[in-house]
This record gives structure tokens, sequence and C-alpha cells, in this order.
């Protein structure tokens, strides 16, 4: 069955050709009358030759001879071979692109930390096309660095990096509100997460001032999440000793540098250099 | 006892010269000592051994594998009758 040919042999009398392959040792096999003078039977492909040489000189005509069984497969998919080895391709394509990276969608209430999830993947190596990430656990941890963020997940879904934040809303409900400086100082350090920072470190800044707006350049509102450090040289007097004066100096300005004790009229002068820290959102 | 074997000696030594057959009623048979094939048609097969030969008759009948002597005959067999000596 699985390595045979068909024949049609035409002749008067066909089926004695039966008789003459039978007589030959050849095995015959599904003999059947397709036609008045004809009949089809099938024999093994190992046979063929033998069967023509039988047949050669004799009154019978072999009309046709067609592959039977697997055979039939065999040839078929022989003459498909272009179109299998085109889907074999797709196929191949279709599991390598399931290895790769192909979208990425940032979800999840933190979902408005797009830009910086995105930042974090490509410090680790991870943009479009580029293979899945080896070690989730890791852009996670880089993630959990981010400002409330409680939650974080990365998961593949068909080719697309699904990154799903949450943040904490134990905090009063985000609004955009620009950060203003609380005190009249010089800039030390300005972190801004998101925002459009209107100064830089080093400039000097009123009480008050915006130090990060809440509005883009395009004029949509953004929440501000942003810290700033001021610094703010002051001199003041206080009673007692001097350590109460110190003590008394660290209470009323929070981080001092530079502090400095004089004895004066009413007491302790103390100068230095107080950082003051703005935050919002933070 | 005698009697009967010589009985069945006397048959076998008939049936060893000519076709012995065994039917599966609508499904087909299966043939031994097949010589050649004498008439061959959708409705009627006829298969001849040694000494004698048997006509089958039916529907759709084909050779399912003819081999060595011995003939698979495929179809609906609706009657299979001996044939005198050749």
């Amino acid at each position: 069955m699985f390595k045979r040919s068909r024949l049609y042999i035409e002749g008067l009398s066909a089926y004695r050709v039966v008789d003459k392959l039978q007589r030959a040792d050849i095995a015959v096999y599904s003999v059947r009358n397709v036609q008045k003078k004809g009949v089809s039977l099938e024999v093994a492909r190992k046979d063929l030759e033998k069967v023509f040489a039988i047949l050669q000189g004799s009154c019978y005509n072999v009309k046709k001879v067609q592959p039977a069984g697997w055979s039939v497969a065999r040839e078929r998919l022989g003459a498909k071979a272009g179109l299998i080895a085109g889907m074999t391709c797709a196929v191949a394509a279709i599991l390598f692109a399931q290895t790769r990276v192909l979208a990425i969608e940032v979800t999840g209430s933190g979902a408005y930390y797009e830009s910086e999830v995105l930042a974090l993947l490509s410090e680790n190596g991870v943009g479009w096309f580029s293979p899945l990430p080896e070690d989730p656990a890791a852009v996670s941890a880089a993630v959990f660095s981010l400002p409330r963020v409680s939650f974080c997940g990365i998961r593949n879904r068909g080719g697309v990096l699904v990154v799903e934040i949450e943040v904490n809303d134990e905090d009063a409900a985000l609004s955009p509100h620009p950060l203003r400086a609380p005190v009249s100082g010089e800039v030390r350090g300005l972190v801004v997460v998101r925002g459009v920072p209107l100064v830089s470190e080093g400039d000097f800044v009123d009480a008050g001032e915006i130090l990060v707006d809440c509005r883009s350049e395009e004029g949509n509102p953004l929440i501000v999440i942003a810290r700033a450090e001021i610094a703010v040289s002051f001199v003041r007097e206080y009673g007692g000793t001097e350590e109460e004066a110190r003590a008394a100096a660290l209470l009323e300005y929070g981080e001092i540098e530079s502090l400095r004790t004089e004895r004066s009229e009413s007491g302790w002068r103390v100068t230095g250099i107080a950082v003051t820290v703005a935050d919002l959102n933070f | 006892m005698g009697f009967f074997r010589e009985i069945c000696r006397a048959i076998s030594a008939e049936a060893g010269a000519g076709v012995q057959y065994t039917v599966t009623e609508g499904k087909g048979g299966y043939f031994q000592n097949v010589k050649r094939i004498a008439e061959f048609s959708p409705s009627r097969i006829v298969l001849l051994g040694k000494k004698g030969g048997v006509a089958i008759d039916g529907t759709e009948l084909s050779l399912g594998k003819y081999y060595g002597g011995d003939a698979v005959v495929c179809g609906a067999i609706a009657q299979v009758t001996r044939l005198g000596d050749r």
C-alpha cells in the first residue's frame, strides 16, 4: 500500500494481463474493470519495470501510470513544495516573533509613568523587537524606585510586553499643581520625575515662585512629581546656653549646613545655611 | 471410520486440484489454487484451477489481490458456482 503504482491497461480482454503478471511472480492488487476494454490495477513500484518489460510487445497499452497509496501523498507534497516551504517559514516566523517584544503597554493606575518605564526598559536592553527581558525582576525593582509605586507586574502577552503599575492612593488625590518654593534661597537640588522644571540648580528663587510647572508646552495638565532642595542663609539669636541655642535652631530650620554660634548681648547668635526640602507627590 | 476416511481422502484428492474458496456473505471471498482468470467484469468473475473452476456472480466485483495462485475477490458476492472439469 505504501509504495504502489496504479496502471490503466487497455486492450481486448485486458484482464488477461493479470494472469501474465501473476505468472511472472508479480503481486497484483485492486484489479477493477474501469471501461469495456480496460482494467486498472496496482503493483508495487519496485515491480514497475518488470511490468513494462512483460507488456512490451504485447497487444496491451499501458495508458496511464499514477502513484497509489502513500505515494500519492508524497507526489502531491512534492508538487506543492513551495507552498509547504512558505507555510513552514510563516510558522517559524510566528514562533520567532513570539520571543520578541513587538509592543510595550503600560497599564494600571500608574500608567502615567509610561515614559519613565520606557526609559527604564531601554536601560535594561528592552525595546522594540528586542528579546523578552531575561530577568523581569530587575526591571520591576527599577520601577518600584519610582515614587508611590506599590505594585509592578511584567508579563508577555503574545509579543506585547505589558507592564502593570499600581500606585499608592493613600495620599490626597492627585491633581495638577505646580511645585513652589517654600522659602527664598538658592536651589541646591532638583529632581523632577514629572512636570516642567522652570529653574535649575544654582538659581536663586523667591518664596512662592514656581519651581516645576504642571502644564506642558502644549498646555496639557501634568501631575507634578518633583523634589527640590533650597538653601537659605540665616542669622538668628537664641537665649539660654549654647547647646540650647543650637538645638532651637535645628528645631526651627531642620537640616543646617555650616552651623556657627557666637555669644551676643541677648544670648547666642546662630548662623548657618538651612536646607529646606519641598516635594510634591514624591 | 475407515469408510469416512476413504471418502475424505477421495474428496481431498479431487479438491486439491480445483479452486478452493471461502466466502463471507456480502463482503468478498478468498480463492486458492487459481491458475487463470477466464472472465472478469463487475458482475461476474470466472476463476479456473488445474481442474475445473468457479464462477462468481455479484455486484461491484474486483480483485483485491492476486498472487501465487491466491485471489481475493472484493464486492458483494451473490453466488459461487462450481464449474466442471476443463
